[in-house]
């Protein structure tokens, strides 16, 4: 399910990159769920946890994140310790102009620095929060340029639209808050129709660049 | 996957117009005036310059440098009544004149001294064309140098900081003020803070469609920034 879900994703993104050029000239037909499973970022997915391994993405021990965190702790008490002593001896000791400006650059680069490791404490301290699972921004930046790399390797012009096979597997209809795509379709309720309609803006999303109908053939899409 | 879905939609609308929080606005640059005055104007970074040690109970006098003028001493009176600290903090103003290292270090303990420079204040207008022109938006927009210094005996503390600083006041047609429909300020405690808002009035425009009613959260995300500053 997993798998299923990713290469869905994998997908929609795929739609958002190739949002619609109106003036194509030319229409070409790519397999993206077979370009994706030939990528080399591929050999390093984890479909367990749907996660690429030794990447950014990977999942981590959350034992390693709490040593990471307790070092980075240390190292800011360090650094917040220097720059007192850099406001004590060099500040309040009230040098000369000279002095007193090189003092103050030396405060802003020891703020820089605190700055920077304020700032990965805190995504250390999230990232144990969620425990070890990097945000999901991390795995669609690797699922962005994974399509993003497959895209630029594909032979077409600038007004050429791609079209994409749809994924060769049964993927849920879209939830949609209070009623669904899929509660009207099986129930054929006209006040159902009327309120999906009230959410074509999330279908848009689908199929940014489409203005014609999607037909399957019979048989294809029956579950 | 409706997760998904919403995040990739709220990607492709990174670039929406801002929004309060019932009506949609496409601010549109009319007119704008910069100055650079020697006196803080607005001095609510310096505040929150200071926010984390006041809020450690470390500091209760804050000295703050600048040249001496009567408003300068209602601003540190402002400052001192709504400086939005948890425990008392007075602000004296004292002459830039003085150095502010001879200050601290002749003060020292439960004591911060503050100076700003380098002010540059901006005026601008905007016009809300969602509302054809009706709805206005002034901004003040302030930003200098700050150096703050906190001489703790044992762990002092000194900052150089780009203090930022702005007021905005939204209003339909002219500003008297029962046409105001809002005023927001930053920094108040580090975040954009609504001062006042005339809901029923915004209700009323939005109803009789003199302001673009604001789809739901979902669809345009709330933003209480500031349109971009003129250069």
């Amino acid at each position: 399910m997993r798998t299923v879900s990713f290469f869905l994703h994998a997908s929609l993104i795929f739609y958002i990159l190739c949002a619609g050029t109106v003036a194509a000239q030319e229409y070409r037909r790519i397999d993206i769920e077979r370009l994706l499973r030939e990528h080399p970022l591929m050999k390093k997915f984890d479909p367990e946890v749907a996660r690429f391994i030794k990447t950014p993405d990977e999942r981590k021990d959350v034992s390693l994140i709490r040593t990471e965190r307790t070092e980075i702790e240390k190292r800011l008490a360090q650094a917040e310790a220097a720059k007192s002593a850099i406001v004590k001896s060099n500040l309040l000791s009230r040098p000369g102009s000279k002095e007193l400006e090189e003092a103050w650059s030396r405060i802003r680069k020891m703020d820089s620095e605190i700055a920077g490791l304020k700032s990965t404490l805190e995504r250390l301290s999230k990232f144990l929060e969620a425990g070890g699972i990097p945000t999901l921004k991390v795995l669609m930046d690797d699922v962005r340029w994974m399509l993003s790399d497959i895209l630029s390797r594909q032979p077409h012009g600038e007004t050429t639209i791609l079209l994409n096979v749809f994924p060769r597997f049964s993927a849920p209809c879209p939830a949609f808050p209070e009623s669904g795509l899929s509660d009207f379709l099986h129930s054929k309720d006209v006040g159902m129709l009327r309120t999906y309609a009230s959410y074509s803006c999330y279908t848009g999303i689908l199929f940014p660049s489409c203005s014609e109908p999607i037909l399957f053939r019979k048989g294809e899409n029956e579950r | 996957m409706r997760k998904l879905l919403l995040l990739i939609w709220l990607a492709s609308c990174l670039q929406s117009a801002s929004a309060c929080s019932l009506a949609i606005h496409d601010w549109q640059l009319r007119c704008s005036l910069r100055l650079s005055p020697d006196i803080t104007i607005l001095p609510l970074s310096e505040a929150s310059a200071l926010h984390e040690r006041v809020a450690d109970g470390s500091i209760n006098t804050v000295y703050r440098l600048e040249k001496p003028t009567f408003y300068g001493v209602v601003l540190n009176i402002l400052l001192t009544i709504f400086g939005g600290h948890d425990s008392p903090v007075t602000w004296v103003l004292v002459s830039s004149g003085h150095n502010l290292v001879d200050i601290a270090a002749r003060e020292g303990g439960s004591t911060a001294v503050l100076s700003a420079d380098r002010h540059s204040l901006k005026l601008a207008l905007f016009s809300d064309r969602n509302s054809r022109n009706r709805c206005h938006q002034l901004v003040l927009y302030e930003t200098k140098r700050i150096r703050a210094i906190h001489p703790h005996p044992e762990r002092p503390w000194a900052e150089e900081t780009a203090g930022t600083a702005w007021i905005s006041l939204v209003f339909f047609e002219y500003p008297v003020p029962e046409s105001i429909l809002s005023l927001s300020a930053f920094p108040i405690h580090e975040k954009i803070e609504d001062l006042y808002a005339n809901l029923p009035f915004i209700k009323s425009l939005v109803r009789t469609g003199m302001l673009k009613r604001r789809p739901g959260a979902e669809f345009t995300p709330e933003s209480k920034e500031i349109p971009p500053m003129p250069e």
